[in-house]
């Protein structure tokens, strides 16, 4: 399959902290969002779509057309949502992984992608030597000697 | 066109439909140039044909691609 390019106008990665979907109503007319992000995903790929669909095919092993593609696309289209395994196919081979961290965003979650994940464990790490050196002053501060087994 | 013709996961049918497909992007209007990499995906129940990343087809033994 032909290499995936990244798209110019990519939403740029935010540290705010998403917030989980607690409230009643807080996901109501996800599937109509969710079909105007597929629309924006396949309107800022420059490829043909029936390029889109048949690496969506490669992936999935199962074939995705381009009305398939145009009815997930379409709010009105209420009764051919995407399922979420195309959704995730649509993502990889158009490398829209902003688009899949802003929904994600709206139940409390973010993408990392690929080595993105060694800046967390970098964060992780650095907590974790915070951690112990709070630990080792406190120890400093009870400094008890050990006194068993010593010899006269 | 022999390799796909040759290939022992691709039913001579569907071969056939393939190399007709891509005869018949060779006569539109942006012809496949005999340099422009054609790629074939064989998968266990479909053929995804790619023209370079400007076109593709799908082939299964059910549908006309």
């Amino acid at each position: 399959m032909a290499k995936t390019r990244a798209s110019i106008d990519q939403f740029a990665f935010t540290f705010d902290a998403p917030q989980p979907a607690t409230l009643p109503a807080a996901l109501a007319g996800v599937d109509a969002r969710i079909a105007r992000t597929v629309a924006e995903v396949l309107k800022n790929d420059d490829r043909d779509r029936s390029v889109i669909a048949a690496e969506m095919s490669v992936l999935l092993s199962d074939e995705v057309t381009i009305n398939m593609l145009n009815n997930y696309a379409s709010p009105a289209q209420a009764q051919h949502n995407i399922s979420f395994s195309r959704m995730l196919a649509l993502i990889a081979v158009t490398n829209r992984f902003d688009l899949l961290d802003r929904e994600l965003r709206a139940i409390g979650a973010a993408v990392l992608v690929g080595e993105e994940i060694y800046t967390a464990e970098i964060g992780q790490i650095d907590s974790e030597i915070e951690k112990l050196l709070r630990r080792k002053k406190d120890l400093k501060r009870i400094n008890p000697t050990i006194t068993r087994n010593r010899r006269k | 066109m022999s390799n796909i013709k040759g290939a022992s996961t691709i039913t001579p049918a569907m071969a056939d439909r393939i190399v007709a497909w891509l005869d018949a992007q060779r006569e539109g209007p942006a012809p496949v140039e005999p340099s422009e990499r054609v790629q074939v995906w064989t998968l266990a129940d479909l053929t995804v044909v790619f023209v370079g990343d400007r076109d593709a087809a799908i082939f299964s033994e059910e549908s006309r691609g």
